[in-house]
């Protein structure tokens, strides 16, 4: 599909020079999109920062240092689900 | 009744003068047109200034003059300013833009400088900060092909096409030389995840040397993928 400027209302074709660097732009931010996909997931599902503290809290007051904690097992869990790509 | 008409006598000079209690002139005819003064000129508490109507000093600092309007429809790039917009009669310009809409969900808007009348493909340094649910997402460049305004515009939230993005930018001083122009933007809008963002963005082309860099003569705007469908954006000076 042709491209079109909007130059202070006038609308310009793009030339064929434009055309192809502008398909290169529009690939490089797709690969790079697709790439960080997994990283915009987990932040919809991480808790809110205050949320993960008070987890810590409670596991350090709980003596739950470790892997046991209910932090790292909703963080772990969250991470798991959205696996960052190989 | 018709029009009572209440005219200065014939003859260059002659004026029609209405003084308040105290004497003092409010509206002093001129041979052509009226001033008016005294403080009553403040009372005015409804009506409408007409688009020609200018800013003397008491204006001065308090107002915008809108330059430049263009509404993007299924356009690839949108171009504003240009070097009779652009100049030295303001410090500060600023360009909204509401209602935009990218054809492609989740794409970024990015922005890109004319300088000298060239569209500049390289050089950017910007950052920027979207405050999102839980989290921030901070981004700096030193050596970009664009400057990024804002990322992950989405256009449909409770239905397919409610939402959009809204926002400013300030250019400051573009018509400088000496200094790199920077700009600045506070935009809103809803990203790819339906969260809402706030996002703050500052930048600037080093593709000169800082003294004898040539003026920004123009802001080119478009998204990483596909077109903007819609939004109006609107180029204001504000007055030095």
């Amino acid at each position: 599909m042709t491209r079109y400027h909007n130059i202070n209302g006038n609308r310009v074709k793009f030339t064929a020079e434009e055309e192809t660097a502008r398909d290169l732009e529009e690939a490089e931010w797709k690969k790079e999109y697709d790439a960080t996909q997994y990283k915009r997931d987990r932040s919809t599902q991480f808790p809110e920062l205050k949320e993960q503290l008070d987890l810590l809290f409670h596991d350090m007051t709980a003596g739950k240092g470790t892997k046991d904690g209910e932090w790292y097992k909703v963080v772990a869990k969250v991470k798991s689900d959205n696996p960052k790509p190989e | 009744m018709g029009n009572l008409i209440i005219k200065g006598k014939g003859g260059a000079g002659n004026k029609l003068i209405l003084q308040d209690q105290a004497g003092a002139a409010v509206l002093t005819t001129a041979d052509s047109g009226a001033t008016f003064s005294g403080g009553n000129i403040g009372t005015v508490t409804a009506g409408t200034l007409a688009s020609g109507v200018t800013g003397g000093s008491g204006l001065d600092g308090r107002s915008w003059v809108k330059l430049q309007e263009t509404v993007a429809s299924n356009d690839a790039t949108i171009t504003m300013g240009s070097s009779s917009i652009f100049s030295s009669t303001y410090d500060l310009y600023i360009i909204t833009i509401t209602g935009l809409k990218p054809v492609t969900a989740g794409t970024d808007l990015r922005a890109k400088y004319y300088l000298g009348g060239s569209l500049i493909g390289s050089n950017y340094r910007w950052s920027n900060i979207a405050h999102v649910y839980a989290t921030e997402l901070y981004r700096s460049e030193a050596s970009e092909a664009y400057i990024s305004i804002a990322g992950s515009i989405n256009t449909g939230l409770e239905s397919s096409n409610d939402i959009c993005l809204n926002g400013e930018i300030y250019v400051y001083d573009p018509s400088n030389t000496d200094l790199l122009t920077q700009i600045k933007g506070h935009l809103f809008h809803f990203n790819n995840s339906n969260q809402p963002q706030l996002v703050h963005v500052g930048g600037t082309n080093n593709s000169g040397s800082g003294a004898g860099e040539p003026a920004l003569t123009g802001l080119q705007f478009y998204m990483s993928s596909g077109n903007i469908n819609a939004g109006k954006f609107i180029v204001y000076g504000v007055k030095n």
